[in-house]
């Protein structure tokens, strides 16, 4: 039995799976455990994947916005 | 940026490596930003955090040695944070400036509560996993595997649309995506050792 990637597993959450390659990704997995456990690990990685867009809207552009020759020139003042 | 754990990072700092302190700056700065509005600061404030931090490590740098069995870089510098924080707020108060910063705690500040810190720093701190763990991805992987996996994972464009664009196939973008969370899974349990 030919067993499916996770790179296909992602396809076929995303919905990217054509109508036929659905139904016989549904029908395996019915039946296969293995496939099972990849369908589950991918569902882990997109929630890696929430995460990290979330993570990265929190970034604003003031956050990024770092001059460290300007805070070098102050801290090094501070030091003296 | 170079990739640094924060034990390597730490030991370039305390010999003095200049650029290994603006790799630091670059690195922590947007933490430590966000930290400073937990503690309510201003704007000026948060910029005045950022270099009293920077400053402490300075001073501490050739003193200090990562011992990841002593505890977490990352509570050393929460720490750190809570103490800078809490002086830039005691000077902003004159009925506080006579106290000394030691003397005071977060229960001292009405506007802190010791909950909601610690919960935000958990979540600051996870950003900034993330976030270094993705500039660290950059380095690892090819642009266009890089871009693919950017395009469609965090930027929610279709599998077909940047196929498209990146003149891939469609099942090269879905290999993209696994490649990089997998990798990234790898670079972020490296950084949290």
């Amino acid at each position: 039995m030919k067993h499916y990637t996770i790179d296909e597993l992602d396809a076929y959450t995303a919905g990217e799976m054509n109508i036929l390659a659905k139904l016989k990704c549904t029908a395996h997995l019915k039946n296969c455990q293995e496939c099972q456990a990849l369908l589950q690990q991918s569902a882990k990685n997109d929630q890696l994947v929430e995460r990290l867009k979330e993570s990265w809207a929190k970034l604003t552009p003031e956050l990024l916005d770092s001059n460290w020759e300007k805070s070098y020139a102050r801290i090094a003042r501070k030091l003296k | 940026m170079a990739f640094t754990t924060r034990p390597s990072l730490i030991s370039r700092i305390c010999k003095g490596d200049e650029i290994s302190w603006q790799d630091f700056y670059r690195t922590y700065r947007p933490l430590i930003l966000l930290r400073g509005g937990d503690y309510v600061l201003r704007e000026d404030e948060k910029e005045e955090l950022v270099q009293q931090v920077i400053l402490d490590m300075f001073k501490r740098a050739s003193a200090f040695t990562y011992d990841r069995q002593k505890g977490k870089f990352r509570s050393y510098l929460k720490t750190i944070i809570n103490h800078k924080a809490i002086d830039i707020k005691r000077l902003r108060n004159p009925n506080m400036v006579s106290v000394e910063s030691d003397e005071l705690s977060i229960e001292d500040f009405p506007d802190l509560t010791p909950d909601a810190l610690n919960n935000s720093w958990d979540e600051e701190w996870q950003m900034h996993l993330m976030v270094q763990g993705l500039e660290e991805l950059k380095t690892q992987v090819e642009p266009t595997t890089f871009q693919a996996f950017e395009l469609y994972a965090l930027k929610g464009q279709t599998a077909d649309e940047v196929a498209k664009f990146l003149e891939i196939s469609k099942n090269a973008v879905f290999v993209a995506k696994s490649r990089c969370v997998e990798r990234l899974q790898k670079i972020i349990r490296e950084l949290e050792e």
